[in-house]
């Protein structure tokens, strides 16, 4: 072959290398890959099987050999090179020119790495890579060769060319690390953020079980104290007290009482939206024949309260259900229509993955504008005379409801009667047993 | 124990104490009580020290009930010393408190306490208590001879 021919064989194969690399560098989002590819690569292109990057590390007087091909173990990721004007690193760096030794053995300008004499380097070409705009290099692609060699003049414009195409791939890479960094620094300044809100919110959690602890210690002595003496006063001192004086330490009974159920309704209502829930299958029908059973006992009387057994199973938290239908049966009691016996009903709907329970009385009723509100903490809609209460009960539905992933709701008739609702998912179906011999062996 | 053991009573609350003791008359109980109105009070008395040296005139209690929530000394480091302090090693102590605290209740136990009442709201409610008290601790109950 002429030397004609031979030099357009080697540009063909550099404008290979050239694509095929331009292709690499698209397609891979591997920096290791690509350094390491773009080595053998350029070796290829120049007939050789020995190449390297080497990388300006931050201090800008040392060289890391940052990817390579055809080295002895202990150089790639390991073996540096220190910057000094006798180095031909420096003076590529410097110049930013490609730096070529055809024969290190018979080189006077330079010195060389021990490494790189140990490896069988014998040539060496440098071409810079630069670093982005404003940005100092990113090192050196050093192709190395085993014998002496000449690089050409075309060599060193293919080199100068291909070190430039990695130039760009490695600064794009450094950008994207640029922007992870700061979305990763944002990341973490957000779970500072959180973790110091959860902090503070633990500590209000603490200051209010303090709160809650304050109220049912401290509350209640001198309630002990109000309604004990003036039992005391009536019971034992009747006749010195008159009619009107007895009527009057009834009052303060009474008072205590009424103090009483209003610190008992604050702190289930405080217990409860610190409660976590442990939301499983449940059966409400026991729960709401248990409830209707004791309120039948702490009313003293038989009242009229039919549970449509069975209502289907949902998924919440029995304790809490067990609260929120007390709340609801008892507040269906108590809002009883004169003239009109009690008739409580508690049935259920089953729809769509959902089960709703209504509980319906036919007491008084709530009329439109007030069936919003009732639901707030302290709200009341009767003065204690007509309809003695806390104003906590439904706000204990409410809060309860909500903690177990349901609905609530009511309507209402002024007069007729209040059909109050809540809404759970209902429970999976459990899987039924079959015939199947092969499946079930005793 | 029997009806001429000492009870101590540590409690701060002098409506409370006012009212245990309206309570223990109504159960019939006729045991001596000796109030002591705070921790370090009842550590003196327990342990025969400052105000309490002299043993004549304070026997050693039979029952201890206890508050919780004491001025100085709580009611948790009272019931440490009494079941460091030999004498009163295996005394019963009925924890008498205004809140029943799950980590009050456990704590109790764990340094020793024999039983956990909340003050119950309610003269009869407290009188019931009395006799129920006087059923178990000083009737049925048998103590370790001091």
């Amino acid at each position: 072959m002429s030397e004609a021919g031979k030099s357009n064989d080697q540009l063909l194969r550099q404008h290979t290398i050239l694509a095929r690399f331009g292709e690499l560098a698209l397609r891979s989002d591997d920096l290791d890959e690509i350094l390491t590819e773009s080595c053998r690569l350029v070796g290829e292109a120049l007939g050789t099987d020995l190449a390297k990057v080497v990388k300006l590390q931050e201090d800008g007087e040392t060289l890391l050999v940052r990817a390579g091909v055809g080295w002895k173990p202990g150089v790639v990721g390991k073996a540096t090179i220190r910057l000094a004007d006798d180095t031909s690193e420096a003076y590529a760096l410097k110049t930013g020119k490609p730096m070529v030794s055809p024969n290190i053995d018979t080189e006077t300008r330079f010195r060389y790495p021990a490494f790189l004499i140990e490896n069988g380097a014998k040539a060496v070409a440098n071409v810079i890579i630069v670093g982005g705009k404003d940005r100092p290099p990113y090192g050196i692609l050093q192709v190395d060769s085993r014998e002496p060699r000449e690089f050409t003049e075309s060599d060193t414009a293919f080199l100068s060319g291909y070190a430039n195409l990695l130039a760009a791939t490695v600064d794009r890479f450094r950008v994207i690390q640029e922007v992870r960094d700061k979305e990763a620094g944002a990341r973490r300044s957000l779970e500072i953020q959180v973790a110091e809100r959860t902090a503070a919110l633990a500590a209000s959690n603490a200051q209010l079980d303090a709160f809650a602890y304050t109220v049912s210690h401290d509350l209640r002595a001198p309630l002990r104290a109000m309604e004990g003496f003036a039992r005391i006063l009536l019971d034992d001192y009747a006749t010195a007290l008159g009619d009107k004086g007895g009527r009057y330490a009834e009052r303060i009974v009474a008072a205590s009482i009424r103090m009483e159920g209003l610190i008992d309704a604050l702190l289930a209502y405080s217990r409860l939206r610190r409660h976590e829930p442990a939301v499983r299958i449940v059966d409400p029908t026991s729960i709401a024949q248990q409830v209707a059973d004791e309120l039948r006992t702490s009313l003293g009387r038989a009242i009229a309260i039919d549970v449509a057994a069975p209502l289907p199973s949902v998924m919440a938290d029995p304790t809490v259900l067990g609260q929120v239908l007390t709340n609801l049966i008892s507040n269906a009691a108590k809002f009883q229509r004169d003239g009109a016996p009690l008739h409580i009903t508690v049935r259920a709907e089953h729809q769509a993955g959902r089960v709703r329970i209504w509980i319906e009385d036919n007491g008084i009723g709530i009329a439109p504008e007030h069936q919003e509100r009732i639901f707030n903490v302290f709200e009341r809609l009767h003065g204690d005379e007509a309809y003695p209460g806390t104003g906590i009960g439904l706000a204990i539905v409410k809060e309860g409801v909500a903690l177990m992933g349901g609905s609530v709701g009511v309507e209402s008739e002024l007069g007729k009667g209040s059909r109050f609702w809540i809404e759970f998912a209902d429970a999976p179906h459990p899987v039924m047993p079959t015939n199947d011999k092969g499946r079930h062996q005793e | 124990m029997n009806e001429l053991s000492v009870i101590l009573l540590v409690e701060d609350n002098p409506d409370d104490a006012e009212l245990i003791k309206y309570a223990f008359e109504k159960a019939g109980i006729q045991n001596p009580l000796i109030i002591v109105t705070d921790g370090d009070g009842a550590v003196e008395y327990i342990g025969r020290t400052g105000t309490y040296t002299d043993r004549t005139g304070h026997p050693l209690p039979e029952l201890i009930l206890l508050d919780l929530k004491l001025p100085r000394r709580t009611g948790f480091e009272v019931l440490s010393f009494i079941r460091e302090h030999k004498p009163t090693k295996h005394t019963p102590v009925v924890v008498l408190t205004s809140s029943g605290q799950e980590e009050d209740i456990r704590r109790s136990y764990e340094l020793g306490a024999n039983s956990f009442l909340v003050k119950p709201i309610g003269r009869d409610a407290l009188i019931e208590m009395a006799r129920t008290l006087k059923a178990y601790w000083i009737q049925l109950n048998h103590g370790a001879a001091l």
